[in-house]
């Protein structure tokens, strides 16, 4: 968790937008996170792929033959 | 972030000086700072600046040109080439975190150079508290790094602001700037960050796809090129309706300028015309006065020869009445007959004859030579004229004199109406308003321009959304064909989820927070405000242009008096302040600068309100703290410090009340 606070506000809003979809919510909240904490990282399309393969992975199997868009 | 305590050494007026800023149970965070003007209340301010952003704001251009930000005093008591260190620290909490921000400036003193300073190096240092107890420290782009997280330098503004400069708020704080503070505020910005990562991600995903296969390597690129064009046409969409927005913006302000004044493009065109008019009819009446005088002078030799002309006339009239007039003998002709004794068909005439007799009787009949009677009947005419021109003399005069009595009343109308023009644009600088008037032209001129332009880039933009949707659904097609491409299919569909999520939050929380923003404005605007019946709204548009709306339906910023634009920024400052996530610290010098009457009690009830829920620290003038304010504040404050000044004037003293 980061040192920093986000706004509540967004993360209250993200899971709102995100309904049910805990994979899409939780990646959200974690990249946000990482963003706070770590402004201007040229790293961040490597780390982005990683926490994309990280969550699509369950997130697939999940909504399989179901509409992306839950 | 609330400040726990404040250590200056050396910095302007205060020398040595550490201010606690606890807080009490049975108050509220409310602080308060009173002095006389000069003592420093203003530096106060430029020194929290200083500490966190290495600017002094609220510094005056004179002040700052003329004294060094070391103590007068320790830079009199220095050694010539002594290096003397200015401090300010600012040690802080935020959410239970410790935070300490020092700035140090090093400066020598050259004596032997009349007293100057000479600026050595500065350091900035922010240690922050971890969770084991230890502090980390950290200096340069780190620790700036640091203060950002907790004030945005590009939001200082909303929090540590000078009620002097709060009626130009408007002017200065544009709505862009308003913008981008609300997207620090609400960290939006992050958002933005993060969406911007995940497009980019979802892009390099799409590149490792074409990568191993040509056909969805021509689509990629097909809809790379698409998704380029389209963001080409938003951002001079955006580039445009910047344009329209800061051409509405002066051509209001400058339509706010002239608001009163005379039409003076109008009224000097109308001079323009009017004195050439002038011009033609002064030319026309100098022709008409002189046509009369000569009317008069003819006139008047006319009728001193009136005698004269009526006899001649009548000496005409008998000799035609007599058939004198016209000759219908030629008498020279019958002189010549008799002289030569021959008639005209060529005989004789014999003297004494019949014929020679009666040529004499005839002869005796004719008393005008043929030239006399000629003369006589070419005066005819003339003479009849003058008789007539006598005859008619009070007429014409009368068309004359009237004529020039016209153009008279005229001229005298014309000279009237520019007298008046004169009236009305005395006093008024014509050249500013005529500039005025050719800047809002200009203005007008790339408003229509620009949405023009703007309409054309709308039609590209649509053209171009769907050229990139239609390959973006060939590019799924494709991916879904391959097993292969399965992972990255489900990476990219996923990313894409999450991207589709985050925009729908950032128009949500957007929205909100421009509600919410107008909404707090509003109440505030109405709780401050004396004149409450005067307004009706307080609009915020999406690009936080802030209007009040008169009770009459109409715009009104551009005629609130200081005081109310006053009272508006404030309310805006407070809007700002509860809808962010951040707790800074508000520090606000003279509040009540510009404050007058009951609004002074409302203001004051405010801080008092507010500081109930965050720390708020207030720069006041004894006068500023009398009366209501002094009633609404005293009990409630935390802490009172009266600032005083010593050591011939150089130094601070705090006192706490």
């Amino acid at each position: 968790m980061s040192k920093f606070n986000l706004n509540p506000k967004i993360l209250k809003v993200i899971n709102e937008k995100a309904g049910r979809d805990n994979e899409s919510r939780k990646f959200l909240n974690e990249v946000l996170f990482e963003e706070l904490d770590n402004q201007s990282q040229w790293w961040f399309v490597p780390y982005y792929k990683k926490k994309i393969r990280e969550y699509s992975e369950h997130w697939s199997k999940q909504y399989e033959n179901k509409s992306p868009e839950v | 972030m609330r400040i726990n305590h404040l250590k200056f050494k050396n910095y302007r007026q205060f020398r040595d000086i550490q201010i606690d800023l606890p807080y009490r149970q049975d108050k509220n965070d409310l602080h308060l700072f009173v002095g006389l003007m000069g003592t420093g209340k203003t530096n106060l301010l430029n020194a929290i600046n200083w500490c966190l952003y290495g600017e002094e704001p609220f510094l005056s251009k004179a002040e700052n040109q003329r004294l060094p930000i070391l103590n007068l005093a320790t830079m009199e008591s220095a050694d010539n080439n002594q290096q003397c260190r200015v401090t300010v620290e600012i040690s802080a909490e935020s959410k239970g975190a410790n935070l300490t921000f020092v700035r140090n400036a090093f400066i020598e003193v050259c004596k032997n150079a009349g007293n100057r300073t000479k600026n050595v190096k500065e350091e900035f240092k922010a240690f922050l508290q971890q969770e084991d107890g230890n502090n980390k420290m950290t200096d340069g782009d780190a620790a700036r790094e640091i203060v950002e997280r907790f004030v945005p330098s590009g939001i200082k503004d909303f929090f540590f602001f000078d009620g002097e400069r709060l009626d130009k708020y408007f002017k200065e704080a544009t709505s862009q700037n308003i913008k981008n503070a609300i997207y620090q505020i609400s960290q939006m910005n992050l958002v933005n960050r993060a969406a911007t990562h995940l497009q980019k991600t979802i892009s390099d995903l799409q590149k490792e796809a074409g990568k191993a296969s040509p056909e969805i390597e021509i689509t990629r690129k097909g809809l790379e090129i698409a998704q380029t064009d389209l963001q080409t046409n938003i951002d001079e969409i955006s580039q445009c309706n910047s344009q329209i927005k800061l051409a509405k913006e002066k051509v209001e302000e400058i339509t706010e300028n002239l608001r009163g004044m005379p039409d003076i493009e109008q009224l000097e065109k109308e001079r323009g015309i009017i004195k050439i008019d002038f011009k033609e009819k002064e030319e026309l009446y100098k022709e008409k006065l002189s046509e009369k005088e000569d009317f008069l002078f003819f006139s008047g030799i006319q009728m001193m020869l009136w005698l004269r002309i009526e006899k001649a006339a009548s000496i005409i009239r008998d000799k035609k009445n007599r058939k004198e007039l016209p000759p219908t003998i030629d008498k020279k002709l019958l002189e010549k007959l008799l002289e030569d004794c021959k008639c005209i068909c060529g005989r004789d005439i014999v003297t004494s004859s019949i014929e020679a007799k009666a040529i004499n009787d005839l002869l005796a009949t004719i008393e005008l030579s043929s030239e006399v009677a000629q003369e006589l009947m070419l005066m005819e005419n003339p003479l009849e004229l003058a008789k007539w021109k006598i005859k008619s003399y009070n007429q014409e005069n009368q068309k004359l004199t009237k004529g020039v009595k016209e153009l008279e009343i005229y001229l005298r109308k014309i000279e009237d109406r520019i007298n008046e023009i004169d009236r009305q644009t005395g006093g008024y600088n014509i050249s500013k308003i005529q500039s005025w008037i050719r800047e809002r032209k200009g203005y007008e001129d790339a408003l229509a321009q620009n949405h023009k332009k703007s309409g054309q880039l709308e039609l590209l933009k649509t053209q171009n959304e769907t050229r990139a949707k239609e390959l973006k659904r060939k590019l799924d097609d494709e991916l879904k064909k391959e097993d292969k491409f399965r992972t990255l299919k489900d990476d990219i569909v996923f990313a894409e989820n999450s991207a589709n999520i985050l925009e729908q939050a950032n128009k949500t929380i957007l929205e909100a927070m421009r509600k919410e923003i107008e909404d707090i404005t509003k109440r505030k605007f109405f709780e401050l405000h004396w004149k409450k019946e005067s307004y009706k709204d307080i609009v915020v548009s999406d690009d936080y242009t802030v209007s009040p709306i008169h009770t009459f339906g109409y715009e009104c910023l551009g005629t609130l008096s200081g005081g109310e634009r006053e009272v508006l920024a404030l309310s805006f400052s407070i809007a700002l302040h509860m809808v962010s996530g951040f707790d800074s610290t508000i520090v606000i010098d003279r509040p009540l600068a510009m404050v007058s009457g009951d609004t002074r009690k409302n203001v004051g009830e405010i801080f008092s309100k507010i500081s109930r829920e965050r720390q708020i620290i207030l720069l006041l003038t004894p006068e500023d703290y009398s009366g209501d304010v002094r009633s609404v504040l005293e009990d409630v404050a935390g802490n009172r410090f009266e600032m005083k000044l010593s050591n011939r004037e150089l130094e601070l003293t705090l006192e706490a009340r």
